[in-house]
This record gives C-alpha cells, sequence and structure tokens, in this order.
C-alpha cells in the first residue's frame, strides 16, 4: 500500500493538534531553559510548571500520532465525514469558524484590524463613529441615514457617558496624546 | 442576634439609606451589563463620593453597587456571550449556547433566578457564620490554600471531557503566563522581555475580554446574523422565562451546592469569584445526569453560574468583615471603605458595629432582588437584542472590547493583550482546545506560587503529609478519575443508535437543534428550534452529520 494511500485510509493527519503541540512544547521549553538562569526562590515555580507542560504537550504531541498511525482501516471515513468524537464538541462558534471561506476571515479580519489601527492611531473617540459609519454602510449595507444616526449615537454615548459623566479615559490616540 | 438584625434593616430602610442603595443598584446594574467595566474598578471609583456618609449609607451605595454587578454581568454573558464580569464567565458556557437555540428567555429567567436564591443562601450565612467562622478560617494554613487553588484548577480540566490532557497542557500554559511579572519573591522580572509594561504582569481584565469577547464578535462579523443565530423576526413576546424559573425550582440540589461552593471559596482570602465560578460549574457537570449537554446549553451550567455568583459575594464578605482579610479583589477595594467610614474590621464588627455588619446582610438580599426585578422587567428588550443583526452590534461591541481592555490600567498594551487574548481564543474554539483551564490558571497561577513558596517555607515538604492536604488531595484524584469510571461503565451500555440508549460520545440527548432525538433511527434529524431558513438549513446540515457517522460506523461494524 502506497503512503497517500495508507493515509487516506487512516483518515485525515491532525494536522493543527500535532502543530500546537510542538509549539507549545517549544514554548515550554524555552521557558524552562529561562528558568533554569533564576535562584531557587523565583525559578521553583517556574521550572515545575514549565517541565510539567513540556512532559504534558510532548505527551500529547505522542498521543495525536499514535492514534493516528494506530487508527484501524475500518474506522476510516472520507475527509468530508465527521467522527461523532469530533461531533460531541461542536457549536455554532466552532461551526462558523471551521465553514467560513477565506473571502469572509480576510473581510472580517481586516476591518478589525482597521479598528484597532485606528484605535492606535487617531483615538477611540474617532475610531469609533468613523468605523461605525463605514462598517454599517459598506459591510452590513444599511442605509447611509441608519449608518449615520449610529455613528452620531456612539459618538454621543462615547463622549457623554464615558469621558464626561464616568471620567473614563479613552486611547487617545498617536495623533492625540 | 434577632433584635440587632430587625435594628439594621430598620436602618437601611431609612429614605436616605435606601435612595443611595438605588444609586449604587443602578450603576452596578449598568457596569455589570458593560463587559470590561468591572465592580472592583467601579467601586475604586465612586470611593470618593462616600465621604461624608454614614457607615450603613456608605455600604448601601458601594456594596449594594458591588453585588448587582455580579447579577447583571450574567446577563450579558447569556446574551452575548462576553462576560459583563469576570465572574459571570461560567454563565457563558451554557447561557449563552441557550440563547442560540432561541432559549434566552428561559436562560435569563433561571440565571436571574438563581441569582436572586443564591444571594439570600450568601446573605443567610453571612449572618450566622460571623460569629463561629474565625477559629475555621485560622485552622487553614498555607498548605491547605494551595490545595484548595490545585482543586479549583482540578475541577475545571477536568470539565474538558475527552480533552484531558489537552486541558492540563492549556492549564500549564495559563500557569505560565500568570509568572509574568516581577517575582515577588527575589524581585527579578521573569518572561518580561525587557518590557516594563510586563512587569505588572498580564492583566486579568483584558485577557477575560479577548478569550471571550473577541471570539464572538469574530463569529458575529462572519455569520451575519443575529446573536440568536437567526436572520428572523423576533419574538412578540419573551417565552421560557417561567420555564427557567421553574428549572431552577426543579434543579434546587443546583442551587444549594453552588450556592454552598460559593459561600465557602468566596470566604477563602484569594480565590474570589473567578475560581468559584468554575467550581460550582464543575461539580453541577459531576453531578448531572446529562454532563455531555454542558457548554451546549445545559441549564444546570446556567443555575449552578447564577446561584454561585451571588451566594460568593455573602462568603466573601465574612473574612473582609471578621479579620480584615479581603476575599478578592473588590472586597480589597471595598476593604477602603472600612477606612474612610472610620470603621475597623474584626472584632468590633462583631460587637460594637454589628448592626452594620448585619446592614451588609439586609444590603445584599434587598439590592439583588431589586436587580433581578428590574431585570425581569427589561427581559423582553434585553432578550430582543439577541434578535439584532450581527453586523449592527458589531461596531458598538468592537468598542467595548477596546474600551473594556483599555480602562483596565489606560495602557494601549492592554489591548495589545486582548488582541492575542482574541487570538488565542478563536483558535482554542477552532481546533478544539479549551480555554477555561488556561483562564483560571492565569488566575490561580499567582496565589498558588505564593502558597507554595510559604508551604515550603515553613514545613519543607512536610506540609504534603498534613491530614487537610491529604484529603483535598484525594477529592482531587476523585474529580479525575469519576468521568472515566462513568465513561467506562457506560462503555458497558449498548453501542450508540441503539433505541433508547444516548451514547457517551454520541449527540446530545435533548439538545434540540444540536442533535437527533434519542432513540430516533439514524438518519432521523431533529425538527430545528430556530424557524429561519438560513438557520434551520445549518442546523439541518450538522443534524445529518452524525447520522451519516452512523451510517458509517454501522456498515464498518465500529461503534462511535
Amino acid at each position: 500500500m502506497s503512503a497517500p494511500s495508507a493515509t487516506r485510509t487512516r483518515g485525515r493527519f491532525p494536522v493543527a493538534d500535532a502543530v500546537i503541540s510542538v509549539v507549545l512544547a517549544a514554548v515550554f521549553t524555552a521557558a524552562l531553559l529561562t528558568a533554569m538562569e533564576w535562584g531557587e526562590r523565583a525559578g521553583l515555580f517556574p521550572r515545575i510548571v514549565t517541565t510539567a507542560g513540556l512532559v504534558l504537550s510532548v505527551l500529547h504531541l505522542l498521543l495525536v500520532l499514535a492514534r493516528w498511525a494506530l487508527r484501524a482501516p475500518a474506522a476510516a471515513a472520507p475527509p468530508a465525514v465527521r467522527t461523532g468524537d469530533e461531533e460531541e464538541d461542536v457549536d455554532d462558534v466552532e461551526y462558523i469558524f471551521a465553514t467560513a471561506g477565506t473571502g469572509a476571515w480576510l473581510r472580517s479580519l481586516a476591518w478589525v484590524a482597521a479598528f484597532f489601527v485606528g484605535l492606535y492611531v487617531v483615538g477611540l473617540l474617532v475610531t469609533a463613529p468613523v468605523f461605525a459609519l463605514l462598517y454599517l454602510r459598506f459591510s452590513a449595507r444599511t442605509s447611509w441615514l441608519v449608518s449615520g444616526v449610529y455613528a452620531v449615537v456612539t459618538a454621543a454615548l462615547l463622549y457623554g457617558v464615558f469621558e464626561l459623566a464616568l471620567e473614563l479615559p479613552t486611547p487617545p490616540g498617536l495623533l492625540f496624546p | 442576634m434577632g433584635e440587632a438584625l430587625l435594628d439594621s434593616l430598620g436602618q437601611v430602610l431609612q429614605p436616605q439609606t435606601l435612595g443611595l442603595m438605588l444609586l449604587g443598584v443602578a450603576i452596578g446594574f449598568v457596569v455589570g451589563i458593560l463587559p470590561g467595566l468591572g465592580g472592583p474598578v467601579t467601586l475604586a471609583l465612586m470611593l470618593p463620593f462616600t465621604f461624608g456618609m454614614e457607615p450603613v449609607e456608605a455600604f448601601a451605595f458601594l456594596l449594594g453597587m458591588l453585588v448587582v454587578t455580579s447579577t447583571t454581568g450574567d446577563i450579558t454573558s447569556v446574551l452575548f456571550g462576553i462576560p459583563g464580569e469576570a465572574t459571570s464567565a461560567a454563565a457563558a458556557l451554557d447561557g449563552h449556547p441557550l440563547t442560540k437555540k432561541g432559549q434566552g428567555g428561559r436562560a435569563l429567567g433561571a440565571v436571574l433566578f438563581s441569582s436572586a436564591l443564591g444571594s439570600v443562601f450568601g446573605a443567610a450565612v453571612l449572618a450566622l457564620s460571623v460569629p463561629v467562622v474565625r477559629p475555621l478560617v485560622l485552622g487553614l494554613g498555607a498548605p491547605e490554600f494551595l490545595m484548595l487553588t490545585l482543586l479549583g484548577l482540578t475541577f475545571v480540566v477536568a470539565l474538558s471531557g475527552k480533552n484531558l490532557l489537552k486541558g492540563f497542557v492549556m492549564a500549564a500554559l495559563g500557569l505560565l503566563v500568570a509568572m509574568i511579572g516581577i517575582d515577588s519573591q527575589e524581585g527579578i522580572p521573569r518572561y518580561t522581555f525587557d518590557q516594563i509594561y510586563l512587569w505588572d504582569g498580564i492583566g486579568l481584565v483584558p485577557l477575560v475580554i479577548g478569550l471571550f469577547g473577541g471570539a464572538e464578535v469574530l463569529q458575529l462579523m462572519l455569520s451575519r446574523r443575529s446573536i440568536a443565530g437567526t436572520t428572523g423576526r423576533p419574538p412578540s413576546k419573551v417565552t421560557g422565562v417561567r420555564q427557567g424559573i421553574t428549572d431552577t425550582l426543579r434543579h434546587w440540589p443546583v442551587v444549594l451546592r453552588s450556592s454552598a461552593i460559593g459561600t465557602t471559596v468566596g470566604m477563602v482570602p484569594g480565590l474570589g469569584g473567578s475560581v468559584a465560578q468554575f467550581i460550582a460549574y464543575g461539580s453541577a457537570r459531576q453531578a448531572s445526569k446529562t454532563p455531555e449537554l454542558f457548554g451546549k446549553g445545559a441549564i444546570e451550567g446556567v443555575i449552578a453560574s447564577g446561584a454561585n455568583n451571588n451566594a460568593k459575594d455573602g462568603g466573601a464578605l465574612i473574612p473582609t468583615i471578621a479579620f480584615g482579610i479581603p476575599g478578592g479583589a473588590a472586597t480589597a477595594v471595598l476593604l477602603s471603605a472600612f477606612l474612610i467610614a472610620g470603621l475597623d474590621p474584626g472584632p468590633e464588627m462583631l460587637t460594637t458595629h454589628v448592626d452594620v455588619t448585619f446592614s451588609m446582610v439586609w444590603i445584599t438580599v434587598l439590592a439583588n432582588f431589586v436587580a433581578v426585578a428590574a431585570a425581569f422587567l427589561l427581559l423582553r428588550p434585553l432578550t430582543r437584542l439577541t434578535f439584532v443583526s450581527g453586523p449592527l452590534l458589531v461596531p458598538f461591541l468592537l468598542l467595548v472590547l477596546g474600551l473594556g481592555a483599555y480602562t483596565s490600567t489606560n495602557s494601549i498594551n492592554d489591548v495589545l493583550v486582548m488582541l492575542g487574548a482574541s487570538a488565542l481564543g478563536v483558535a482554542c474554539i477552532r481546533w478544539d482546545w479549551p480555554r477555561v483551564p488556561f483562564l483560571l490558571a492565569v488566575v490561580l497561577g499567582g496565589i498558588a506560587e505564593r502558597y507554595l513558596f510559604v508551604s515550603y517555607s515553613l514545613f519543607e515538604w512536610e506540609w504534603l503529609s498534613r491530614p487537610a492536604v491529604i484529603g483535598i488531595f484525594a477529592v482531587m484524584v476523585l474529580v479525575l478519575l469519576l468521568p472515566l469510571l462513568r465513561k467506562r461503565r457506560r462503555r458497558g451500555t449498548p453501542p450508540a443508535g441503539t433505541p433508547g440508549t444516548p451514547s457517551d460520545d454520541g449527540p446530545d440527548p435533548g439538545a434540540g437543534a444540536a442533535g437527533p432525538t434519542p432513540g430516533a433511527a439514524p438518519g432521523t434529524p431533529t425538527a430545528p428550534t430556530t424557524p429561519s431558513a438560513p438557520s434551520a438549513r445549518r442546523d439541518q446540515d450538522r443534524d445529518t452529520r452524525p447520522a451519516t457517522d452512523a451510517a458509517v460506523a454501522q456498515k464498518d461494524g465500529v461503534q462511535l
């Protein structure tokens, strides 16, 4: 049996679990090496925790590999079919994250990035209403009127309630320190 | 004692005191609903206003505000999946899935009613135990406190179910994050990468907001539906509230047990509500006949969170009043109010100022009942919020995320932490790694290290042989072994797909849209609870998958 065929028979390799385990093992290793440089009092707890984390993540990686390698051919399923075990933990959010297209991801992340870059550069007082106007108009496809009213209410709420009434400082931004 | 209780009730019902309490309740109501704007922060902001007030007035205002944040924080958790308070995170685990199934009214009814009952429980324990609790708390040492923190962590890891190992790895990661900052023993910076911001460690508020709220906002952006998961119109009236109340009464053992856990853990200095909620949640799951529903909309999970959350306030006040030891961040701030009011916590509060102590009992109960009554009156508009189009909420929720994270320490770095936590939260959901053990480990890390250090300094490793330590350790082992034993026992039952035999690994019995009806033949999807077409299609799509699996498994002779 060729390797690709064997792979198909065993089902899809759990890439994400394996990669996450490796990354976490690397993080714990680096943290452990750093902790070894500290004195006993400062380093005792970090050493215990990082050693435990390293052992656990390596153990998880080995289990992931073992489960995949030892999976009986009879239990094989086409990639599109999910097992009952997987179904047990599926909730709406997981389902949406798993099924959203690349375009939807890129658009959503671009909007989020725009909001927080705006927050960093021009502050929240400017960003929040401007973002509300643009996002609602061009992403949510609401009318200019609804978007505009929403933006004005956002600005009023932010300034009136948080700035004036509660006197909570909002992120000022680089341009308006 | 009875006379003192009545006397203190008379003081609380004075018009000015009552007015101040209602003002505090109103502020707490709003603060609790707004994610990130926590009770301790608001308490600190309001402290200056208590100068010149009588002690009972000051506590009516401050305590009335504080206890209500727990109640209304649960509302945000249930409706939006974004905890209004760090102590309301557990309510989101099952309350929000219920909202998504169109049962927001039921979830709110349960969480609010159980909150009211929990507050009565906590207040009653506060009233009854103040004179006798001192020897109990003084009998516990650092080793026992360390084991209690580890017990809390064990309960949460056990929640990971079949992902137990992942739960432990995430807990270890959380403990690692908790160690970031200046070490309290030798004063050296640990894992700070030469960043002064990290000297104080990673803030809990931006972390909580990011882990839970960030993923929720992104989900709204991606799905472009309402929080209730439908593009349809909201119902003309909120249904299921009475069912939620009935559920709470039906699950009275969950209410009692969770309230007891909340009060007890709230009493333990340093653990606080962030820990108590997950212990109560884990305990409810352990005791449940349908533990597989937890995390997907188990009403017991909602009840446990609500009851525990409000009972813990009464418990947290006990060490604060009796010993001047705050049970958590909020009571630490509240402790300042004692000094402002000219009171010394300790024996004095049980003798000369016992009226003030008992007034706190009444304030806890009254404020909660006022808040719950107000929330029930506003239930319809609150529930209708979940039917608002998702994209319409996105700008407001992003604002709340950014502002909530920033107000933690007024640093833009907190916003970056929140974004990092959001990414972690999304990754955890996407690839099925549990978030809660990570969060709790961050909360407990510093406490655990401190108790470990004190235990080691006092007893070296001999503290491991203390009877209470061994007892708590035995409970921890039991907590981890019980689910495995239960699973093994169920494996002895007929395989999935056998009519009338729900499988541990199979679809949720009674999960409505999430799975086929127990006992139904493979391939028979349950009718979706949400009537809208896109939602129905999605649910139907999901429902067919376990059926397909069952068919494949039966064909191959394998039990899923």
